[in-house]
């Protein structure tokens, strides 16, 4: 090891070999001056020497010693002890060096002692809050666990561990399926994401989950982590077992049964027996003694009913439904996900709505009933219709061919279900949801497979101010479209393909340079609106949306910056609307902005105007906006956030007007165009009257 | 000949006041007590009028109505479906598979025999 270089070693070699060469010096002057100066020179010599060594001794012991020692100290501060003094001799040349370091010495010290606490405190202030969350997860009776989007458990409690089966197998960084069903999880996960994308942050909805391979059933609920940019990286997932909950479920149903249904029986009996007695005075004696006994008997079947009932009452617990609202297209869709594969084909129709329900169990038991229906029927195309009526939401399933008899259906109910939901069948999930299923025909040749469900009332629409009513647009030469003729003409209306759209714009005047900023439309189909045919686009208009506009369709520049223009998005719904019937609400105004897109474009088919249609068919009614006929025949589409919101009332009207059309014997495309032409021709003319009116007024 | 009406139900007692009343009335009437002897009773001597219980053992009310309405030679048999179940949807339930009436329990023995005295307009 090389030896370490000191001030003192380096400068008493220099001051030794400085004093050897001024003795060297002196020997030398006293040979050449003879012997004669040799004393003199030794005597001045000798003193010079003495003179320097005592200086080398002073600045070995001022400078370099305490240099050394400064260096050593400095070196034990800055790696070892900040708090170790300087041990420098009390005389030394040092003077502001010595200060400057022992200054910073303090300085480091404090500074040191300050993050020491600092860090202390932070330790203490994380073990106080790890304390608290195991404290707090401890004394959970809900199970708790973190997972990654992995799945890979990444934290837990001990109500988790003893739920999902102890923790000799549960741990952390294992998989969780083993232990709790997938689909559900990954059910709730798909649509907590749903939620996420549109706009929800709140914890969804209670779902059952089946755990321990399907012995226990459990009610969990699911929130997702967001990572520090909001994008999802994991899920916490809590549950408690559904053991006690569902039945004191299960009992308020008995007890409700009890009080209602099972009354209804005995009293009956009791009524009846009563009513036969007292309108027949004068019975013979064995048949009055049998209606007596039967009086007697149902009085007491009765009394102990009642007390049934009150016990019942007294020993019932809380509990909970777990429904949640569910939009019916999502349904659908989990629907559509979970048949993949299936040689089943299923046609979304009617008017997407909220439906108040468990989202799992109803998707399993539309998939059994779906797969039952297929493998009894060998039908493979099926329409999933929707529709309302007052507070109940009907979920239909229809098919060509004859309906399911009423026992083959109770069979495939009373059939436990899969898919991690634990023992339920389908009629304990109908009974839940207060609901049955029957089969019945459904027109000519079809049937269907009814299941009513309540309504949400309060479903998570985002309702928007009503649009003031655009001026009515009367242009004869836009629509004056072709009289229908071949495929159009000849067939029924009700059988045609229509496409209802609607056009949202920076204004009303198209004249004034006002242009499209959206373009919805769905496909209808042999009367059926088909859901899940529908076009949505985002147009950039090239130019600012007016904040009036903005509170109307809530479509802002920031969200159609990166759309492209009007001109490249309409020769994918001139693709859409091919060999369909155009139907706006107000057409004359929708069409000018198709037509003036140009593009070498033509929309030549016939449109329907169903202002115009409603005019015709109820010329009494003043009011012929898109709300106020929809409020008319009792048709709400609840999604107003919804881009095909308008597309998809205006098709709902349609086929409500069609109805009336029938009715009144119109039934091909000529009359009805021939019909809304006069209509438009008269109010044109009456508007004009009018505006003449007021301008010869004022 | 009086007009015949075929009573299933499980309840005896409901059975026999109602089969009192209906013979009072002059109707000729028959008593089953499960669906699929009710159905073979239909099917040995069609009523003109079935009361018929929901939850009878066996087929079930819904499904012996559905039964009926199914064979084009009963076609012009009505049905009344009497029922502990009082629920709206049951009823409308009932309805859609093509009883004429649904009837909950309990219910006046007067009324219901007045509504049949209409409905077979006798």
């Amino acid at each position: 090891m090389a030896r370490e270089r000191t001030v003192s070693g380096i400068l008493g070699a220099l001051l030794i070999g400085f004093a050897l060469l001024l003795a060297a010096g002196l020997v030398a002057l006293a040979v050449m001056l003879g012997e004669a100066a040799t004393r003199p020179v030794a005597i001045v010599g000798g003193a010079l020497v003495a003179a320097f060594l005592a200086l080398a001794g002073l600045i070995l012991h001022r400078l370099a010693w305490p240099l050394d020692r400064l260096a050593l100290d400095a070196g034990i501060i800055a790696r070892e002890n900040p708090g170790h003094r300087l041990g420098l001799v009390t005389r030394h040349w040092l003077g502001r060096i010595a200060e400057g370091i022992e200054a910073m010495r303090g300085r480091l010290t404090s500074a040191e002692s300050h993050g020491t606490r600092a860090l202390a405190e932070a330790q203490n202030q994380g073990a106080e809050q790890k304390r608290w969350l195991e404290a707090i997860l401890l004394d959970l009776t809900e199970g708790i666990v973190v997972c990654n989007l992995q799945h890979q458990v990444l934290l837990y409690n001990q109500a988790a561990a003893d739920l999902l089966g102890g923790t000799q197998s549960f741990g952390l960084g294992r998989s969780l399926f083993p232990f709790l069903a997938r689909e559900p999880v990954l059910h709730a996960l798909e649509r907590q994401m749903q939620r996420l994308e549109s706009g929800w942050a709140a914890p969804g909805p209670r779902f059952m989950c089946g755990a321990g391979g399907g012995e226990r059933l459990l009610g969990a609920r699911l929130g997702v982590v967001l990572d520090a940019k909001s994008a999802p990286n994991g899920y916490v997932l809590s549950f408690t077992e559904l053991g006690e909950e569902e039945t004191a479920l299960a009992k308020r149903d008995d007890l409700l049964e009890l009080a209602t249904q099972g009354m209804r029986a005995p009293v009956a009996n009791l009524r009846a027996a009563a009513e036969t007695l007292s309108h027949n005075p004068d019975l013979p004696d064995a048949q009055r003694a049998a209606f007596q006994k039967v009086v007697l008997d149902e009085s007491m079947a009765l009394s102990n009913q009642l007390e049934a009932l009150a016990r019942g009452y007294r020993e019932l617990g809380g509990g909970r439904w777990m429904m949640a609202e569910i939009h019916t297209n999502d349904l659908i869709a989990s629907l559509n996900r979970h048949l993949m594969g299936a040689p089943v084909q299923l046609t979304a129709t009617g008017l997407p709505d909220w439906l108040y329900g468990d989202s799992l169990s109803l998707l399993v038991l539309l998939e059994l009933l779906l797969r039952q229906l297929h493998s009894a029927t060998g039908a493979e195309a099926f329409d999933i219709a929707v529709s309302r009526s007052e507070n109940r939401i009907y979920l239909d399933l229809i098919w060509r061919g004859e309906p399911i008899p009423a026992q083959q259906l109770g069979s495939w109910l009373n059939r436990s279900l899969i898919g991690g939901l634990g023992p339920l069948t389908g009629q304990a999930v109908l009974h839940r949801h207060g609901s049955d299923a029957w089969s019945q025909p459904a027109g000519p040749g079809m049937a269907r497979l009814r299941i009513p469900l309540a309504s949400a009332q309060a479903g998570p629409s985002r309702e928007r101010p009503l649009r003031p009513q655009r001026p009515e647009f009367y242009d004869f030469d836009l629509l004056r479209h072709p009289v229908p003729t071949g495929r159009f003409a000849e067939r029924p209306l009700k059988q045609l393909t229509y496409v209802a759209f609607d056009l949202e714009t920076t204004g009303l005047k198209p004249a004034d340079g006002d242009e499209v900023v959206s373009i919805a439309g769905v496909r209808i189909v042999n009367g059926r609106i088909l859901t899940t045919e529908t076009f949505e686009r985002l147009v950039n208009p090239g130019r600012p949306i007016p904040e009036t506009s903005i509170r109307f369709h809530g479509i802002t520049d920031e969200m159609v910056r990166d759309k492209p223009p009007f001109a490249m998005v309409l020769p994918a719904f001139h693709r859409f609307a091919a060999d369909a019937v155009l139907v706006a609400h107000n057409a004359a105004f929708d069409i000018t902005f198709l037509n003036r897109a140009g593009g070498g474009l033509s929309f030549d088919q016939p449109v329907v105007d169903t202002l115009l249609l409603s005019a015709h068919l109820y010329p009494a009614e003043a009011d012929h906006s898109l709300d106020a006929i929809a409020a008319r025949l009792g048709l709400d589409v609840v999604d107003r956030h919804s881009a095909v919101h308008d597309s998809l009332l205006t098709a709902a009207i349609l086929l409500r007007l069609l109805d009336r059309c029938e009715e009144l014997g119109i039934t091909r495309l000529g009359q009805l165009i021939a019909a809304t032409d006069m209509v438009g021709r008269l109010r044109a003319h009456q508007h004009g009257f009018e505006r003449h009116a007021a301008g010869s007024a004022s | 000949m009086s007009a015949s009406i075929l009573v299933a139900d499980d309840e005896p007692n409901i059975v026999l006041s109602l089969e009192f009343l209906l013979k009072q009335a002059g109707f000729r009437v028959r008593t089953v007590s499960d669906g699929e002897a009710a159905l073979a009773a239909i099917a040995q001597e069609p009523p003109d009028l079935v009361l018929l219980d929901v939850m009878i053992p066996g087929r079930d009310g819904y499904a012996v109505c559905q039964e009926i309405r199914g064979n084009p030679a009963w076609r012009g048999m009505r049905i009344i479906m009497l029922t502990a179940k009082g629920g709206e949807i049951q009823r409308e339930k009932g309805l859609s598979l093509g009883a004429d009436e649904y009837v909950t329990k309990p219910f006046s023995t007067r009324e219901l025999v007045e509504r049949i005295r209409r409905m077979l307009g006798s």
